[in-house]
């Protein structure tokens, strides 16, 4: 669309998790560290947490694909990726027993959970490891949760032979912190969270996306223009990235080559995201964080604040973004939600 | 049964065969990811095609640790426990540029900052740029044996590119600005937008951006260079700054931004009761 107006060889700014524009703030960095290692070592549990469109799946995915493709291509990984984890005990156990491969004709737990046994052993013995993926893990049940630390329990005397990875919000803490869940909590061997980014890291991230795709030359975004974006997405990578693309959308529009502060107002009236910081602190909704709507799930009232017309999914998830902004607000201030 | 288990191979056999060292750092492997098709250069090489190499070496100071990891060297370890400090804060905090000051002048500044950088230089990824933003006793530059112009004087006034200011150093991950030669009124520099606008372009390519700093009590220079960083560092002396001085710096500087204080210069006897400066954070 607009990657010959700028130069760029791809779109910079895409939504879609793609390692290949893996841009690692210091957070992001020792986060992919940790699950890199943590895998490769076979430490059994680890946790990644991060607040809505921080990049959690992203990390995921490059830690996937650099456990896979790249880094250790001789040494087989098996891995199941579920992200969807609202299911029941049974269903859970079919759908990882799929994502492994591993064909199991009977159809009681028992025999399934022999077959998958059996694989993760001849995974372990060729050399290599077998894991187990869970995006939005935030939102799993009590009784799935027990079912995962019991299929963590299965290990050789030294080391586990299933690694798995909860990535979730912030709201799995309090659900490991409840008494019923001290068993896997203890198990977890390593702890990682993504935060929001500074505004350096804003710019180098902006900066870095566009170098990636192929930029030669300076910059259309303005050091000015970089503040804007900052302070609307509050340097949530995901809001970033909505920004900057319809700024060079705008860019495009109005033929132009520099991105103006003014243009990033523009950009953020368009998203509907354009509550900048307030100077006065203005009246924090309740917002129960476990009744927090889904993204793309209808919310019903999920229009009415601005009069912009939206796709549904789309609006409810930018209105969940804000809520989570302003929650962290008065998180700062030191107000308590709850 | 556990005969059956004693066939899975190990962690470590398995990473040893496949060629892994144990402890591999992530950069090194994203590094090797990225090698295959990476005709592309790293963004801060990119924009810095041609700069002009300088060698830092011992010679204007014996005190500076070339080898950024050079064990032989007594206070090596403190700055390598400064590094982690500073690492785990830019991880939790995001910081980037960081003003390096004292409260009164030479309480070690400018070592402090180019150990730091050469320090922080070693890890792998990690490009760091030093700036000279002392426009008056150009400390950082001496050391650096006077690199000619243009410097950070020439880029404020609009006289320099930056790409053609920032000088590359014998270590490749080590850029220096150095602070030109113009005869400037520096608060009349600082204080415009170009110096904010330096930081913001600075902050896009280094992944740590130090800047000797004048001291902050006589003069106004401090305050106009860390309102375009993202936080200081002061360096207070042992058995030289005085607690007066302490006292009304406090005053004077914005705690939010405080990083942390290095004490330099505490004496740690040797076997020989050699002294050496020992930068320690608290």
């Amino acid at each position: 669309m607009y990657l010959s107006h700028y130069g760029l060889k791809t779109e910079p700014f895409q939504l879609t998790p793609d390692p290949q524009f893996l841009q690692l703030a210091d957070a992001h960095r020792s986060a992919l560290s940790i699950l890199f290692q943590g895998v490769l070592m076979r430490k059994g549990f680890l946790v990644l947490t991060g607040p809505i469109g921080t990049g959690k799946t992203t990390i995921l995915h490059a830690v996937m694909h650099i456990l896979n493709d790249q880094a250790v291509s001789k040494a087989k990984l098996s891995t199941a990726f579920v992200v969807n984890p609202t299911l029941t005990r049974d269903e859970f156990l079919e759908f990882i027993l799929d994502e492994f491969e591993v064909p199991c004709p009977s159809t009681s737990k028992p025999r399934r959970l022999a077959a998958l046994n059996q694989m993760l052993l001849a995974t372990q013995r060729r050399g290599g490891t077998a894991v187990l993926v869970i995006d939005e893990a935030h939102l799993l049940s009590m009784e799935l949760l027990e079912e995962i630390r019991l299929l963590g329990n299965t290990d050789t005397y030294r080391e586990k032979l299933l690694q798995v990875v909860l990535s979730a919000q912030p709201e799995l803490h309090t659900v490991l912190g409840r008494k019923e869940l001290q068993a896997l909590r203890q198990r977890v061997a390593g702890w990682c969270q993504l935060r929001p980014l500074s505004l350096p890291e804003t710019r180098a991230y902006i900066a870095e996306r566009l170098h990636v795709a192929g930029l030669q030359g300076s910059s259309p975004f303005l050091a000015t223009t970089v503040e804007k974006i900052f302070n609307y997405s509050q340097g949530v990578p995901r809001l970033i990235n909505l920004l900057c693309d319809q700024c060079l959308l705008l860019g495009v529009g109005s033929q132009r080559l520099q991105i103006d502060p003014h243009m990033a107002e523009d950009a953020a009236v368009n998203l509907g995201i354009d509550t900048e910081l307030p100077a006065e602190p203005e009246p924090i909704p309740l917002v129960p964080s476990v009744a927090a709507p889904l993204p793309g799930i209808r919310t019903g009232n999920a229009n009415n604040g601005n009069g912009h017309a939206q796709i549904d999914g789309f609006q409810s998830s930018v209105d969940m973004l804000i809520q989570a902004m302003k929650q962290r607000r008065a998180k700062a201030r030191g107000q308590d939600i709850q | 049964m556990s005969k059956y288990f004693d066939e899975t191979q190990r962690a470590e056999e398995w990473l040893a065969r496949e060629g892994f060292a144990k402890r591999q750092d992530i950069s090194t492997v994203l590094e090797n990811i990225r090698k295959p098709d990476a005709v592309e250069p790293e963004l801060h090489e990119a924009r810095l095609p041609r700069s002009r190499t300088i060698h830092v070496s011992t010679a204007a100071d014996p005190s500076i640790m070339v080898g950024g990891n050079d064990s032989q060297h007594h206070s090596a370890e403190a700055y390598r426990a400064l590094r982690t400090r500073l690492m785990r804060l830019q991880a939790s905090k995001g910081l980037r540029s960081l003003a390096i000051s004292s409260a009164t002048p030479g309480e070690g500044k400018t070592v402090t900052t180019l150990n730091l950088g050469l320090c922080y230089a070693q890890l792998q990824n990690t490009p760091v740029l030093l700036i000279d933003g002392d426009l008056r006793s150009r400390r950082l530059s001496q050391l650096l044996s006077n690199p000619a112009a243009p410097g950070l004087a020439e880029v404020l006034s609009g006289e320099a590119r930056y790409e053609d200011a920032i000088l590359s150093t014998n270590n490749p991950n080590l850029f220096v600005l150095a602070a030109g030669s113009m005869m400037v009124s520096a608060p009349e520099l600082l204080a415009g937008t170009a110096w904010k606008e330096l930081i913001a372009w600075c902050s896009e390519s280094f992944r740590l951006i130090l800047i000797d700093t004048p001291p902050v009590r006589p003069l106004a220079d401090f305050e106009l260079i860390t309102a375009g960083c993202d936080g200081f560092l002061m360096i207070v002396r042992a058995y030289q700054t005085q607690r007066e001085s302490l006292q009304q710096l406090a005053g004077q500087i914005d705690p939010k931004k405080l990083v942390g204080v290095v004490l330099n210069s505490t004496q740690t006897y040797t076997k020989n009761g050699y002294s050496n400066p020992y930068p320690h954070k608290g």
